[in-house]
């Protein structure tokens, strides 16, 4: 058991340079990230008036009453400012309360009926770096926990899809004809949102071809199922790559592109410290970012 | 085991439990949990949304199930407007009582287009048969400047 939480922490392996400037640099998109989409968020909200479905928290409170106000606003900036706070290293719980902030900016969003996946995995990261930083003291060893925790519970997402499809549906889940469905459903989408909708060279063929859409939509669900792969550094950027081919596949077929998704996995499943290494023995100034 | 082994392993199982805890008792959604149910019903079939503005419109509106040919008025494209596809879609695909203050929520994603156009929001209806998708559009809401009507 140890054994294998080792593999995924690594806890013997000690922390280089390059991997603490790889860390800075995922603090900085993840941040980036998260400040794009709640500030975005803040101004969308104050036009809306009335909760449809009410999710995570705002099943016991009342998320109506930053409706209209600048409350999203203010929120916007007291999660930025905790960011700020928390990559300056100046209160060690900041993280973990940016996150408490940016769930109530999620709920008060995601009230009207749609259910948004397109931050949950910024989400789990700021869950995972913000956990460890506010329980583990020393920072080499937050860093470790932290990573470890991004990869476990970032794979452990993506086999939770695949069960999810499997329990809903079966293995007759990957059958072609379902993908025919989505790819009219995803085109009434388009044309309500753009005004135009045209069928790709890609969604033609697997429209005209059964078979080939079983075998995209089974690649899918094999990618999902094989989310462990993830846990473990000889594997991981094995699989980051098939989940970003499936994400490409995703964008390609239904027009869903989960952008935040993409760039995250780019970063934390690639074993860029290696890289970042010989950089910071090149240019040790950056060892003081 | 050393010290942090034992953090490590304490926060891992801590939001383990969480995420368990959380995602089991509110239908799997708890942001940033989930247990990513989308999708994960094939061949349902499935109901979405569009407006068409129907201004210029000289038929009668009435709640009838049309084909893609018989639609009223022509496209009207959220973007115009700001407004996400998903937000109305879901709004009104998961909304079984339309009381004033719902209606009004509907109203308020046209404001500033009311004024001077008239609009119907579709209900879109797909589902599979015979390995063909059947489309079944049906008008749902009418709405003028004054006026908001469910049609059905």
């Amino acid at each position: 058991m140890e054994t294998f939480f080792s593999k995924i922490f690594n806890w013997n392996v000690p922390l280089t340079e390059g991997k603490r400037l790889y860390f800075r640099i995922v603090e900085v998109v993840l941040g980036l990230q998260i400040m794009y989409n709640i500030w975005g968020w803040a101004f969308y909200i104050q036009d809306l008036t009335e909760v449809v479905l009410p999710l995570g928290l705002a099943n016991y409170i009342d998320v109506s009453y930053s409706f209209g106000s600048n409350l999203p606003i203010l929120n916007a900036a007291i999660i930025s400012g905790l960011l700020v706070m928390g990559f300056l290293r100046k209160w060690r719980h900041s993280y973990i309360l940016a996150l408490l902030f940016f769930h109530l900016q999620y709920i008060a969003r995601f009230s009207q009926g749609e259910i948004s996946h397109g931050t949950n995995l910024g989400g789990i990261i700021l869950l995972s770096i913000g956990a460890s930083f506010s329980v583990v003291r020393k920072e080499e060893d937050a860093l470790k926990t932290a990573l470890g925790l991004i990869f476990f519970f970032v794979g452990l997402g993506y086999m939770s899809a695949a069960f999810s499809k499997l329990i809903g549906t079966g293995l007759h889940w990957a059958d072609g004809e379902h993908l025919r469905l989505w790819i009219a459903e995803r085109g009434t989408d388009k044309l309500s949102q753009n005004g135009v909708f045209e069928l790709n060279i890609l969604q033609t063929f697997l429209l005209e071809h059964t078979w080939a859409a079983t075998l995209t939509l089974g690649f899918g669900l094999l990618v999902e199922l094989s989310g462990f792969l993830l846990w473990f550094r000889k594997t991981r950027w094995i699989q980051t790559t098939f989940l970003l081919s499936m994400h490409v596949g995703i964008v390609a077929t239904l027009n869903i592109y989960f952008s935040d998704y993409v760039y995250l996995l780019l970063l934390i499943g690639y074993p860029w410290d290696l890289l970042l290494e010989k950089v910071v023995n090149r240019h040790p100034i950056l060892k003081t970012i | 085991m050393s010290r942090i082994k034992k953090k490590s392993m304490s926060i891992l199982f801590a939001i383990l439990f969480a995420y368990a805890s959380l995602v089991a008792t509110h239908e799997g959604e708890f942001w940033p949990f989930s247990i990513y149910p989308m999708f994960s019903q094939a061949g349902n079939p499935w109901t979405r949304s569009f407006v068409r503005d129907v201004s210029d419109e000289l038929r009668p509106i009435e709640s009838s199930i049309q084909t893609e040919q018989e639609l009223y008025g022509k496209p009207f494209v959220l973007n115009s407007i700001g407004v996400h596809q998903n937000d109305l879609s879901n709004f009104l695909s998961k909304n079984n009582e339309w009381t004033p203050t719902r209606k009004q929520a509907v109203r308020n994603y046209f404001k500033n287009e009311l004024d001077t156009k008239r609009l119907v929001i579709y209900k879109v209806r797909g589902e599979l048969e015979s390995g063909k998708v059947a489309m079944i559009y049906e008008p749902f809401m009418y709405l003028n400047a004054d006026t908001t009507i469910v049609l059905n």
